[in-house]
């Protein structure tokens, strides 16, 4: 492998981790930033997402199944959670919020364990994507393209949404000023409750989409959370600009650390975390300046 | 139109409305009077729904409205112009505009081309963003989003605070047109000339409560009352 060939392969892999976090860091923002709830077991659902994703796809053969399973599962666990938990915890405070959240994901890490055992477990790529592309002159899996692509369609789709759209225009207000947004007719708790399922949706197809890459384990879910978070801080709670921004950092700086600096890789993004708090407090792109 | 009855509000556990009682009769303008601190803006968060009615009553069309949710209390036609303006930053003015007027249906009589033609200033800077505005515009776009809510009611903090004179003419001269055309405003006011020059009636508000009422001539020839209780 030539070493320009060498460097193209990882920073396709930086994109496709970065597109992995991006699509789990920013249901998690969006909750943090406009519910302004500390949902920790935000990670749970993508691990969820992940088993859903296979099960779906070993029951009917099919991958896209479980594709199209997974979100809308995990969406409608998200909601029972909010129904039966969150809702009440709105104004529960930081603290309390972290701690319930930190309970759900002992719970769900064992049900998963219950339900689908210790042993990690893996499925198959669709069809469609499997095997090896060339891409100028590169040679890369194919599925890991369509990652890379399905994150830049969710990416582009949101940010369309949210910059030009009436929906987008009552989100923005609902995260600037939620009293004065109600106070125009904006039913503000509606829309944080669409944009909480948007969210758990997006987690749950995170996972359905990385489980035929990384497998699924019950603690996949414990494992990308502190990436996820370190994006969301690095980003700037509650905005889009910052979760995009966040991913790309955090995605870029495991990456490479692991490849460039294989001793300290591990520590790479929490010095990344600590440089940015340092200089930005409130993160790069804050939704609220 | 709007009643309040006895009406205590607050922030938490501090008590700050100690059984206010007012009414703003339709078609007329009542102006609310009173020192820095007395509890105007306290009152007027409770009436949108911001802050809980810890007890009394308040009264729109005859229904209590005292714990109905800001959301509800904007749908029944109550429009607000906070003392803090409350623009929108991540809203282009044009944005801050069409949120408002979002559920206006098709005959109403506030139209963003109306407010615009109301505000040309607006007119100018639809595409600038909402933190990019002067005091005065801000005012402005505060005051024409209220409008395009096509409001029965509408309510107003402190719409001249921090203003040069001339926006405050111009200010004067919009609500002035408003009454004019018959629309019912409360209007919290610092300015003793400005509020005595638009209002019917005017309540003074002293820690928490009413102090004196009657009409804005009566007010302004009343000058022990007005240094008693507005410090004029
Ligand atoms: N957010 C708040 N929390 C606690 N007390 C407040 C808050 N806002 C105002 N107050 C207190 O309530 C009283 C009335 O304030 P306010 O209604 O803003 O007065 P006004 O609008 O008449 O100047 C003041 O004593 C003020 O200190
Ligand atoms: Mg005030």
């Amino acid at each position: 492998m030539s070493d320009w060939s060498y460097w193209a392969v990882q920073t396709l892999n930086g994109l496709q981790l970065s597109m992995l976090l991006f699509l789990l860091s920013v249901g998690l923002t969006v909750i943090f930033g406009l519910l302004h709830f500390v949902n920790l077991a935000h990670g749970a659902l993508y691990a969820l997402g992940a088993y859903i994703g296979i099960s779906a796809a070993t029951a009917t053969g099919s991958y896209w199944a479980g594709f199209a399973a997974a979100p809308v599962v995990v969406a409608l666990t998200g909601i029972l959670l909010y129904l039966g938990l969150m809702k009440r915890m709105r104004r529960a405070g930081p603290m309390n919020q972290v701690l319930v959240t930190l309970g759900l994901i002992f719970v769900f890490v064992d049900i998963f364990r219950l339900v689908w055992g210790d042993i990690a477990i893996g499925t198959v790529e669709p069809a469609l994507f499997t095997g090896r592309s060339e891409l100028f002159g590169v040679v890369y899996p194919t599925y890991r393209l369509f990652i890379i692509g399905l994150g830049a369609l969710v990416m582009a789709v949101l940010a369309l949404v949210l910059s030009r759209t009436q929906l987008g225009a009552m989100i923005r207000a609902g995260v600037d000023n939620d009293q004065m947004a109600a106070c125009l007719g904006v039913n503000v708790e509606k829309i944080f409750f669409l944009v909480f399922c948007v969210g758990c949706a997006l987690a749950g197809l995170a996972g359905a989409v990385a489980a035929p890459v990384f497998s699924a384990h019950p603690d996949m879910g414990t494992e990308i959370l502190i990436s996820t978070l370190i994006v969301v801080v690095v980003g700037g709670m509650g905005s889009l600009r910052g979760a995009i921004a966040g991913s790309f950092l955090v995605g870029f700086a495991q990456t490479f650390g692991t490849v460039l600096l294989p001793h300290v890789a591990s520590l790479l993004i929490y010095a990344l975390l600590a440089l940015v708090l340092v200089f930005r407090p409130t993160g790069l792109f804050p939704a609220r300046a | 139109m709007l009643e309040l009855s006895a009406l205590e509000t607050g922030y938490g556990e501090t008590r700050v409305i100690h059984g206010l009682s007012l009414e703003a009769q339709a078609g007329r303008m009542l102006a609310i009077l009173g020192r820095n601190g007395a509890g105007k803006t306290t009152t007027l968060k409770a009436v949108m729904g911001l802050l809980p009615v810890t007890s009394g009553d308040i009264r729109f069309d005859g229904h209590s409205i005292a714990k109905t949710k800001p959301y509800d209390i904007a749908r029944l036609g109550v429009a607000y112009v906070p003392e803090t303006r409350d623009i929108f930053p991540s809203l282009t003015v044009k944005e801050n505009l069409t949120l408002a007027g979002r559920t206006a249906p098709a005959n109403a009589e506030w139209t963003l081309d109306r407010v615009i033609d109301f505000f040309p200033r607006l007119g100018e800077r639809l595409s600038n963003g909402g933190n990019q505005l002067s005091g005065g515009e801000q005012q402005m776009l505060a005051i024409g989003r209220a409008l395009l809510m096509n409001p029965r009611l509408l309510i107003l903090d402190e719409p001249t605070e921090g203003l040069a004179p001339i926006i405050v003419r111009q200010i004067h001269d919009k609500l002035a047109a408003l009454k004019e055309a018959g629309l019912t405003m409360i209007l919290v006011e610092q300015n003793f000339g400005f509020a005595t020059s638009l209002a019917d009636e005017v309540i003074i508000v002293g820690r928490g409560k009413s102090v004196w009422t009657g009409s804005s001539d009566a007010i302004r020839a009343d000058s022990e009352t007005q240094h008693k209780w507005l410090g004029v």
